[in-house]
């Protein structure tokens, strides 16, 4: 009796989560395209009177062509120069003068430029983004200087961070054949030979209306976007960027592989392993994942660090689904072990968390915590407008509409404890994982 | 392009339609309400109702400079043994308690004050205000939950001491109030943490935990009474005054070379600063466009442009007013190559040179101006934001009516204030350098 209470109250309570999820859509979340074939998805919000607006180029690293790693990275950049019209740097200056703050990102399969501004700045940012969509002018010193930029910040963001460091050398690991396994950012040596030629074929190919998708969240209505890109966006021609594209694929996996890097600092374990993402996943599959990883490591509440507390090896850990990509995702453990020393056991315990998950039980009870908090976590991520946005930005910038972002959260609710443990018998294999153990050089301090 | 040969009524049609949402979709301006609980705790309220999340954020006016000497890091450690066990839930059940309904608690230390929040679905809501009164009234200081602290604590500050970025700006902090409470480390050093004890601890609390030095912002979908109870039912039962000791206002004191903390690295970081005023000063809001002219980030920020843009020595540099009830500063940071550490810092220096000694073009303040009040309300996008937001403005000695008066003091600051303040305040020879790394610090 005591237990079908218990299930009562946890229905009721995942019921009122579920309700309260989309719960702001008054209005609720739109999409369109111009004729032209821009995209166009609208997330109204109108606590106060600021919008977030992205656009989402389907471009990005793994784009790259053999032997320009960091070109879309570096385009990105450039983007920043000048226009037809604004002169070299205007941007953010015209930006700034709106009551925007703004800035880019270039992931493996997007490229995104986003911008914060109040509403009433909203046409006048879409007229920028719309005109350097297009008109993008480059010099030569321009390109040169900003190249030593991005060396630059190749060296600050990832060469002087360990943990960044071990990242990458574990993604060119886990990919034997596709692009992923190249950083982002590029190889320092690719980078520093990419000149302003490489740059401008590669915009001319990808970028384009017909090639984007814009969101826009906060203060302002489907109506007014509609009009606002129409007057934009909409006076760009369809630029006719060829939509396929094929990359070599992985093969089939055949060992677990290990990468060990030694540099000062503390010690970092990590794990991947490769897994399908939200848009190469089956229809459950990749809300299986979702709640695999809430399972084993979503806080400090989860199996894996409840297992390293009770045993006193570490001071944090997490497991956490990667699934934004086109083609690949990845489930990633991460463990700050107290000393280099407790590695290895910090590892056992990975391991049996992971056969325990694939043999031992599972219960309801523990599936809907997972479920709720994952709710939960949704429903703070609507708070802020950028993540607001970024939640259609993500999904729209690999192929996913709206409608699939919400029918996640509900497919969520109907995945299965056998689904989860199924997800953990096929992907937590260990022939599709890399272990990487980042450890202080032996001569040195702790 | 065929959008363009959309006929004439239909744009007057579409132009109709767009006045009409521009009226019906605008947002309502942010309501502020002051209000003192039958319990007297005091609270700035906004009752946000269209999402339904609840963000409660406070400080309670203390934090590092409280430390006893030889306890540094203790109101870190307390910060982070508040989400640890409270009342008769030790740390795995009261963790388990939140996560089940999907809340988040937290508690930060600064240098002054120690933060906490609670973010919660509206609805459950009275859980989690019952575990946000126990952590604030009633932490346990379990020796488990201390150690299992204490070591995360410990390999924080074994991980800050190989960043260079961070080992500069605690170093800055160090040499610019060399011998000062403010300059002490806030998260203390390995010796300090491995010191303190559960009775620290709980002294600590009882201390600094009471209603005179709290300041609390709710912002979320609450009804005024259920918001007015959980204020009380939270921070009811604290004490009226905190046991703190009394500490003067500082300034940095005048450091002349640049100060180096050697680091086996390729790249060297830098922290660079100078006294600044308060923001009561009459003079705040021409520093606050001084600062952002120079030292934003952005692209077209003085800095960015000398030391990023013209000479491709460093990604980014910036530089910020920070300012709390002891001390006010402007500080900026920059990381470069070893190599070109000298001339990233001469750059620098000849950029605050200029802007006390040339000034501005009216331009360029007009510009700050414009982005300085149309983007404000940026920092109030999101329940979360805003209760933070509110929460600094308060803690900077603000009332809500800063909400309203804000824009106007800095539409009314002329170019020659600007320059004025510039003159004040940015004098070479005051700028306190500490580097972190093997610079090359010729010019």
């Amino acid at each position: 009796m005591r237990n079908f209470f218990r299930f009562v109250a946890w229905a009721c309570w995942s019921l009122s989560v579920l309700g309260a999820a989309p719960a702001n859509s008054a209005e609720p979340a739109s999409e369109f395209s111009l004729e032209n074939g821009l995209r166009v998805v609208v997330v109204p919000d109108h606590r106060v009177p600021v919008v977030a607006h992205m656009i989402w180029y389907r471009a990005g690293a793994a784009d790259d062509p053999a032997g320009k790693s960091g070109i879309a990275h570096f385009l990105e950049h450039l983007m920043f120069k000048s226009t037809a019209a604004l002169k070299s740097g205007q941007f953010a200056v015209e930006l700034n003068r709106l009551g925007g703050r703004g800035n880019a990102q270039t992931n493996q399969d997007t490229t995104v430029y986003f911008e914060r501004v109040p509403r009433d700045s909203l046409r006048a940012v879409m007229a920028l983004e719309a005109d350097r969509m297009m008109n993008l002018r480059l010099q030569e010193d321009e390109v040169r200087t900003e190249r030593d930029v991005i060396l630059e910040e190749r060296r600050s963001t990832i060469d002087g961070n360990p943990v960044k460091v071990m990242g990458e050398q574990m993604l060119a690991t886990l990919y034997l054949n596709h692009p992923y396994r190249r950083p982002p950012i590029g190889w320092g040596n690719e980078m520093a030979t990419l000149s302003q030629a490489d740059a401008l074929t590669f915009y001319k190919r990808f970028y384009g209306p017909d090639n984007a998708t814009v969101v826009v969240a906060g203060d302002v209505t489907e109506r007014e976007v509609r009009i606002w890109s129409e007057e934009t966006y909409g006076k760009n021609k369809q630029a006719a960027v060829p939509m396929d594209r094929m990359r070599p694929q992985e093969p089939r996996r055949v060992t677990a592989r290990r990468v060990v890097l030694e540099r000062p600092g503390s010690a970092t374990l990590l794990r991947y392993y490769l897994t399908p993402s939200y848009a190469s996943a089956l229809p459950n599959e990749a809300a299986s994942l979702e709640l695999l990883a809430q399972i084993l490591g979503g806080d400090d509440g989860a199996r894996l660090y409840r297992a390293l507390e009770a045993r006193k090896l570490a001071s944090s850990a997490g497991v956490d689904y990667i699934g934004n990509a086109l083609e690949g995702g990845r489930l990633a453990f991460i463990v700050e072990p107290f000393t280099a020393s407790s590695m290895a056991d910090a590892e056992a315990v990975i391991d049996d968390v992971i056969v325990g998950m694939r043999e031992g039980e599972l219960t309801n009870e523990e599936l809907d915590l997972a479920k709720s908090t994952l709710d939960a976590r949704e429903t703070f991520a609507r708070d802020d407008l950028l993540s607001l946005a970024r939640l259609y930005g993500e999904a729209a910038g690999v192929g996913r509409s709206v409608e699939d972002v919400e029918a996640l959260s509900k497919r969520r609710h109907d995945v299965t404890v056998d689904e989860v443990r199924q997800a953990a018998k096929v992907y937590l294999d260990p022939a599709r994982s890399v272990t990487g153990m980042l450890v202080p050089p032996k001569a040195s301090k702790p | 392009m065929i959008a363009r040969s959309t006929p004439v009524w239909l744009l007057m049609l579409a132009a109709m339609l767009f006045g009409a949402a521009v009226q019906s979709s605008s947002a309502r301006a942010i309501t502020v309400e002051e209000v003192t609980t039958p319990m007297g705790i005091r609270a700035w309220l906004v009752l946000e109702r269209s999402l339904p999340i609840v963000a409660m954020k406070f400080a309670f006016i203390g934090g590092a400079v409280q430390d006893p000497k030889g306890k540094e890091g203790l109101g870190r450690l307390l910060a982070g043994l508040l989400t640890e066990g409270a009342g008769d839930l030790p740390s795995a059940k009261f963790k388990k308690r939140y996560l089940a309904i999907g809340a988040r608690l937290s508690a930060a230390s600064g240098r002054t004050v120690i933060f906490g929040a609670l973010e919660s679905l509206a609805s459950p809501i009275d859980e989690g205000v019952d575990l946000l009164r126990l952590m604030v009234t009633a932490p346990r200081f379990d020796s488990e939950a201390i150690e299992q602290v204490r070591s995360r604590h410990l390999s924080e500050l074994q991980q800050a001491a190989s960043a260079p970025e961070k080992v500069a700006l605690q170093r800055w902090y160090a040499e610019a109030f060399a011998n000062y409470p403010y300059g002490r480390p806030p998260n203390g050093t390995s010796d300090s943490v491995a010191s303190i004890t559960a009775d620290d601890l709980k002294e600590h609390h009882r201390k600094l935990f009471a209603r005179d030095v709290l300041r609390v912002v709710l912002v979320g979908d609450l009804d005024r009474s259920r918001a007015i109870k959980a204020l009380d039912d939270v921070f009811g039962s604290l004490p009226e005054k905190a046991e703190t000791d009394k500490i003067d206002k500082i300034e940095p004191r005048k450091v002349e070379v640049p100060i180096v903390a050697e680091m086996d690295r390729d790249l060297s970081a830098a922290v660079f600063g100078l006294p600044a005023i308060d923001p009561e000063d009459p003079d705040f809001p021409a520093l606050q466009l001084l600062m952002h002219m120079i030292g934003s980030g952005d692209f077209d920020s003085l800095l960015m442009q000398e030391v990023r843009v013209k000479k491709g020595l460093a990604y980014a540099v910036r530089m910020n007013v920070v300012a709390d009830n002891l001390a006010s500063v402007m500080v900026g940071d920059v990381a470069t190559n070893n190599e070109n550490m000298g001339k990233a810092l001469a750059g620098i220096r000849e950029v605050l040179a200029s802007a006390a000694h040339d000034g501005f073009d009216a331009r360029r303040v007009e510009d700050a101006k414009s982005y300085l009040t149309k983007s404000f309300f940026l920092d109030f996008d999101g329940n979360a934001k805003m209760a933070s937001s509110l929460l600094t403005l308060w803690l900077h000695g603000k009332s809500p009516e800063y909400l309203q008066t804000r824009n106007k003091a800095l539409v009314a600051v002329g170019r020659q204030d600007v320059k004025r303040v510039a003159e004040r305040l940015l004098s070479p020879d005051r700028m306190v350098v500490t580097v972190a790394g093997r610079p090359n610090l010729q010019e």
